[in-house]
């Protein structure tokens, strides 16, 4: 459950959040929708803690964000920031089960759940052995998204995740992800 | 019995104190101390130690003081101008009263003084008609080189010229035995020499006639600590009845001919003189290789040990700097700065805390490795994108986690490159070290300057040039142990 309570958010003089009231709960898929530059990015950076209201607060399941260590919010949430954000010296398959990997969680369970949803995504192993720089950007944006999903958190954050994929691959997408959604 | 007596040779041997013998890094200075050694150990009172080539007086009165060295071989006009700064102290009485106030004595002269005098070429002798100092009134113009000493020294040039009151108007600022090079090749034509050099005959010198009486005498002395005559009584005493008085102007200049001229080692010059017998010349072999081995071992003991600390410490720096601005800011400053200081300046103001050799060439090797690790390491790690840091925070890694796996690897291309540049910095400077008695290849290059022995010269700085390429090559190799493959650049 996520709630937000009339938070504000400028940035110098201009303001991008002016008091945004919304709750969501747990179960429920929204889609932000709005122009470039209007504050979908930053309400999203608001609930994974990566930046603070100026006024105003955001709580997960009745804790304020601002009181959760990185750890805790990084447990609730998979976040797949825009473009991906993946680690250029580790091939896809390590930037994926790099949460995994630091947690000491089993390697074997999280490779068996990472083939699969590759398969979903159409992506291949071959293809997750490589390294950022020499995949396409709809690949990297696929991983990046393997990555938001590989700890199952209860949480999901995606920004722009269809952006650069090509219209195909978009639709197979859309579909996979509303049936990782109803799981 | 035997076994006993064997015993009390071994006790005592293990026992025995080591006589540590200093020379500053020209030829005549080699030799007389060589003497003295070659005296103490026939001696057999102490093992000796020597502890040549330590660069200039300033380096070597400092191993003095610090019982880095038990003795060397000085000039009562060095003693006074430069050492005691007073230029009143002539006689031998007065001069070893003021040392004695330091914990110094010194010997009487071993007969020779080897003054400064300025000197031309014979052929400048009719052409301008110059032969007195006071003539260089109307020849002010002529082109002069100096050594650094000559220059600054309180007797040096500032002073002759007040004294005759003439002022050059073309002096350049020379190592010693190079200005005698540039003499030969013409890009000079007044140089100052020293009145037991070999190389006045070999360049058929002239030496100006010193007419207004300015040059002080440099009696050629032992300086010593205090604590010398104690604890090596019957050394020191050997060393005053065989050496006081015993050398004269001609068999100095004699003695640094047979090394300069005739290729002789400075133990062979020195049994010559002891002995009396006329020694091979050139047994040397032209490339001393075990020599080359010894001195290059040492010189990677001196870079490698340097380059760990500096690692040690830079990369730890460079990682709180790349944490904090201001922190950061004072880190790099404080290391600019030091790689302002002048190597031999850092040397010789080590010298009061760590003594002579290795440790405080290290130490000093250390601190100019520091700046290229914290500024490669500091740059590495602020130019990774912000996005990836947040990336690295949002998949829930701790803060060691982060700089284990993603911002040490990131940035590990420009580590890499502080750690080749300091590296490779190391290799050079660490010939310097040879000035404070470290050793290393530096030691070949220093004496081929005081012998003027290109050959020797080049026997010390190619295998130093190959050892950076050597390094340079190590370095490469170990990119890739160390910079993720993606993130190479070739």
């Amino acid at each position: 459950m996520i709630e937000i309570n009339d938070a504000h958010k400028s940035f110098g003089a201009t303001q991008v959040i002016p008091g945004l009231t919304l709750s969501i709960a747990t179960g429920q898929t929204h889609i932000l929708l709005g122009s470039s530059g209007c504050g979908k990015t930053t309400l999203l950076r608001m609930i994974a803690g990566l930046t603070s209201p100026d006024q105003g607060e955001v709580t997960i399941g009745n804790k304020l964000v601002s009181s959760l260590s990185k750890r805790e919010i990084s447990d609730m949430i998979g976040y797949v920031i825009q473009e991906g954000g993946l680690l250029p010296h580790l091939n896809g398959i390590d930037n994926v089960l790099l949460p995994v990997k630091i947690r000491g969680l089993d390697i074997a369970k999280a490779t068996e759940r990472l083939e699969a949803f590759a398969a979903a995504i159409d992506l291949t192993i071959p293809q997750l052995k490589r390294f950022p720089h020499e995949i396409s950007g709809g690949q990297r944006q696929r991983v990046a998204l393997l990555r938001g999903l590989i700890l199952d958190q209860p949480i999901i954050l995606l920004d722009e995740p269809l952006s650069a994929l090509d219209p195909v691959v978009r639709m197979n997408l859309q579909r996979h992800l509303k049936s990782i959604f109803k799981k | 019995m035997k076994i006993l007596a064997i015993f009390i040779l071994l006790m005592s041997s293990a026992q025995a104190k080591t006589l540590k013998v200093g020379s500053k890094n020209f030829t005549e200075s080699y030799i007389l101390a060589e003497i003295v050694a070659q005296i103490a150990e026939s001696v057999g009172e102490a093992d000796v130690e020597r502890r040549f080539g330590l660069g200039g007086t300033g380096i070597t009165f400092q191993a003095l003081t610090k019982g880095e060295i038990h003795l060397y071989p000085e000039y009562t006009g060095t003693i006074s101008e430069s050492i005691l700064k007073d230029s009143s102290l002539k006689d031998y009485k007065r001069l070893n009263e003021k040392l004695a106030n330091q914990n110094l004595t010194m010997s009487e002269s071993l007969g020779f003084n080897n003054t400064y005098a300025l000197a031309i070429k014979d052929s400048l002798l009719r052409e301008l008609n110059l032969s007195k100092l006071s003539q260089l009134n109307t020849h002010n113009n002529i082109p002069a080189a100096f050594s650094h000493e000559f220059m600054k020294r309180g007797d040096g040039l500032v002073k002759l010229q007040r004294h005759y009151g003439f002022k050059l108007k073309d002096v350049k600022a020379m190592e010693h035995s190079l200005a005698y090079q540039a003499l030969e090749d013409g890009k000079v034509d007044l140089v100052e020499v020293y009145s037991t050099d070999a190389k006045i005959e070999k360049y058929k010198l002239i030496i100006l006639e010193d007419d207004l009486n300015f040059f002080p005498a440099y009696l050629s002395v032992l300086l010593a600590n205090s604590n010398l005559k104690e604890e090596f009584p019957q050394t020191w005493q050997v060393l005053e009845s065989r050496l006081v008085g015993k050398i004269d102007n001609k068999t100095m200049t004699k003695l640094n001919a047979l090394v300069e001229l005739d290729g002789l080692s400075f133990s062979q010059a020195a049994r010559f003189f002891l002995e009396g017998k006329q020694i091979q010349k050139n047994l040397l072999p032209a490339w001393n290789w075990d020599r080359i081995i010894l001195r290059t071992k040492e010189h990677l003991k001196l870079v490698i040990l340097s380059l760990v600390m500096a690692i040690f410490i830079g990369l730890p720096l460079g990682i709180i700097a790349s944490q904090n601005k201001f922190i950061g800011q004072f880190l790099l400053s404080l290391n600019g700065v030091i790689q302002t200081i002048p190597s031999l300046a850092l040397l010789c103001l080590l010298i009061p805390f760590f003594g002579i050799g290795p440790k405080p060439a290290i130490i000093a090797l250390f601190l100019y490795a520091l700046l290229p690790i914290v500024r490669g390491t500091h740059a590495g790690l602020v130019s990774i994108d912000i996005k990836l840091k947040e990336s690295a925070q949002l998949m829930g890694l701790s803060k060691f986690q982060r700089l284990r796996f993603v911002l040490l690897p990131l940035a590990s291309p420009s580590i890499m490159s502080g750690i080749k540049t300091s590296a490779i910095i190391n290799v050079g400077t660490a010939t310097l070290a040879a000035f404070i008695g470290a050793g290393g290849l530096g030691q070949i290059i220093v004496t081929g300057l005081a012998l003027n022995d290109q050959d020797m010269i080049l026997q010390g700085a190619i295998p130093a040039g190959a050892l950076a390429l050597v390094v340079h090559a190590g370095f490469e190799l170990l990119d890739k142990l160390f910079v993720p493959v993606a993130l190479r650049r070739n």
